[in-house]
């Protein structure tokens, strides 16, 4: 489950120009972004505007990244935040209102989502489809393990596992 | 709400294990579902590479019409693949080109050394100034980079 490249490295990496490095921050934090700008901006067009933006911002100033002020992760949220904020402020998209759900969600309830989908794609595919469907499709335990075609004991066992995973993986954001 | 006990079966965790894990339920319902990525973002876009071009310096002198009296002096460039990039066919709008298409360069060139033939031959001083080739900027390709404003004495 452990990387073997850092977030931090694949920014640096993008700094110098490695279109590699950043196809991959593009598969790890596109579709983070992209929800991100959904739940501020409450508008898919506006919010695929924002993961572009982002992603160029990134490009152009992987740069200014410095290991040593924080993990690339918080690098990547405040450069998404700000591509989102620029994009919510610009006048040639004023018509499309900010839901007031979006305006009103601290800062913190963005980056407790980013931080989890981001370690979401750590885990195990058979880890990850159980937390998915048991959080959010709704369905019980029982119906779980019908719609995979395994065993109840097979799926709670793989609901702690995922959970015991996730807590290691996120460590501070337990804190 | 999906409560955590219906979700994750703690019989026979510590108290301290069941307790990490409430803290990731409550996260995953904090945050609720991951977006569903649209297609069209699905694949990583490279930003254009800006060329940086170094613009020549201009001489320190005022270029243009002071007054009324007799040309003595021009600054001028030849026309060159700067002017018949495929991107102003395609998006003539945005270029300020035509729907018709790009001119012929060869003709172009031939008008415009015409017309510096006729200067010359009247005793004006004819000053080339050669524009990069291809030329691009940040909002674009550059179509008539010879334009560029001199720069001005303060």
């Amino acid at each position: 489950m452990s990387e073997v490249t850092s977030d931090g490295e694949l920014i640096l990496r993008t700094a110098g120009g490695d279109r590699s490095a950043f196809d991959d921050l593009h598969r790890r934090y596109a579709r983070l972004v992209f929800g991100l700008a959904l739940r501020r901006l409450g508008d898919r067009g506006r919010a695929e505007d924002a993961v572009q933006e982002t992603f160029a911002s990134i490009w152009r100033s992987a740069g200014s990244y410095k290991p040593d002020r924080g993990p690339g992760a918080r690098w990547l949220y405040a450069v998404a935040r700000n591509a989102i904020v620029d994009r919510a402020r610009s006048r040639a998209d004023v018509p499309a209102e900010i839901p007031e759900r979006a305006a009103r969600e601290p800062d913190e309830q963005g980056w407790i989502a980013w931080r989890v989908h981001r370690v979401l794609q750590e885990l195990p595919d058979r880890e990850r489809e159980v937390i998915a469907l048991a959080y959010w499709s709704g369905l019980s335990q029982s119906e779980v393990a019908e719609f995979l075609g395994i065993p109840l004991g097979t799926v709670k066992t793989r609901t702690r596992s995922a959970l015991a995973h996730l807590a290691d993986l996120l460590g501070e954001e337990l804190a | 709400m999906r409560e955590f006990h219906h979700i994750v079966d703690i019989d026979g965790l510590l108290p301290e294990e069941a307790a990490r894990m409430r803290l990731v339920h409550d996260l995953l319902v904090e945050a609720g579902p991951p977006a569903d990525l649209p297609a069209a973002l699905e694949r990583s876009t490279v930003p254009t590479e800006a060329q940086v071009i170094d613009f020549p310096l201009m001489p320190p002198r005022r270029w243009g019409a002071e007054g009324i009296g007799t040309l003595t002096e021009v600054l001028v460039s030849r026309p060159t693949e700067n002017e018949i990039r495929p991107e102003y066919v395609a998006e003539w709008r945005y270029y300020y080109s035509s729907a018709a298409g790009n001119a012929d360069l060869g003709r172009l060139q031939a008008q415009f050394d015409e017309y510096y033939a006729v200067l010359a031959d009247n005793g004006v001083r004819v000053s080339y100034i050669e524009p990069p080739v291809p030329a691009i900027g940040a909002c674009g390709w550059i179509k008539n980079p010879r334009h560029a404003r001199p720069r001005r004495r303060p």
